[in-house]
């Protein structure tokens, strides 16, 4: 028994457009992944934030060991997209490396991108020690409307 | 006296192109932002003292943009082996991402909170500071910052 996947090429490219003073500013960033053989790609619901931002975080991926239902291998990891599909709401995305946590706000039509999976956050000023993400979850950053969002994520 | 600068529109698209047996994944994400009047677009070079590249603060000046105007920021590291130690910091917490070569992040909003070693949300607050730590050796950046 063998696969009958052929592992391809990834490629992404952030484009922006821009001229300001009759001048053209920004860029476009290509960066192609290799040899990739498994995706997953969702759009789905995400709950209201509830109570406030310290509860009712829902689970989006985790990164592990093996692959199982909503599970990826982390070691295999090489792109994630998530993009905020609500057209009023914010949503609070939540980056977790078994350790240490980061919340970002993502606004209406945005996009948050990561091409790795180390991380690390701290309250002090210590030495990094990065640690790669184990969970990446979200809630709405509404108390009474939930958003859609979409993610993609790409792995060996 | 008056601007002779007319706020424009940016638009970022984000474009993945991934067949994988047959069929197509990923897309194209656009947003797009309205009145942007001031930019700073950069390549410099990242050393490994863990140089800022970038302030947000109350005032455009040397190294700083207006934190309140804030609307996108890219950061592309332009060397072709070494990863750069990221560090977005908000004032009171720090967050840490490695930036391999040829990598990219971006911002769509400056919101952020970090937290060590504890589930509790503290609270969102705005980036004062981007720094860019070569590993290595030194490697280049780019970074692009459009505000209203």
């Amino acid at each position: 028994m063998a696969t009958t996947i052929t592992a391809v090429d990834l490629s992404v490219s952030i484009t922006e457009t821009y001229s300001l003073n009759n001048i053209q500013y920004g860029n476009t960033s290509t960066k192609s992944f290799g040899d990739n053989s498994k995706v997953e790609q969702r759009i789905m619901e995400i709950p209201t934030k509830g109570g406030g931002e310290g509860t009712s975080w829902t689970g989006i991926l985790d990164l592990d060991t093996a692959d199982s239902a909503g599970h990826i291998i982390k070691a295999d990891f090489k792109y994630f997209r998530v993009t905020n599909l609500d057209d009023t709401e914010n949503f609070n995305l939540r980056l977790y490396n078994g350790v240490d946590y980061l919340i970002l706000s993502i606004l209406p039509s945005a996009s948050f991108v990561l091409m790795d999976a180390s991380v690390d956050a701290t309250t002090t000023d210590i030495g990094v020690t990065f640690a790669d993400i184990t969970k990446i979850q979200g809630q709405s950053d509404s108390a009474s409307a939930g958003v859609e969002i979409e993610f993609v994520a790409v792995t060996v | 006296m008056a601007t002779t600068v007319t706020p424009t529109i940016l638009s970022v698209s984000i474009t993945e192109s991934y067949i994988l047996n047959g069929v197509e994944y990923g897309g194209t994400k656009t947003k797009t932002y309205t009145s942007s009047g001031k930019v700073l677009q950069r390549i410099m070079v990242a050393k490994t003292d863990d140089p800022a590249i970038i302030n947000f603060g109350a005032d455009d000046k040397l190294g700083q943009v207006i934190a309140a105007d804030f609307q996108y920021f890219r950061v592309t590291n332009l060397d072709d082996t070494n990863f750069i130690t990221l560090t977005l910091y908000n004032g009171a917490d720090s967050f840490f991402y490695k930036l391999k070569a040829g990598d990219t992040l971006l911002l769509m909003d400056n919101e952020m909170d970090a937290i060590a070693s504890s589930s509790s949300f503290g609270a969102f607050a705005d980036i004062t500071q981007i720094a860019a730590d070569a590993n290595d050796e030194e490697c280049a950046v780019e970074f692009f910052a459009v505000t209203t």
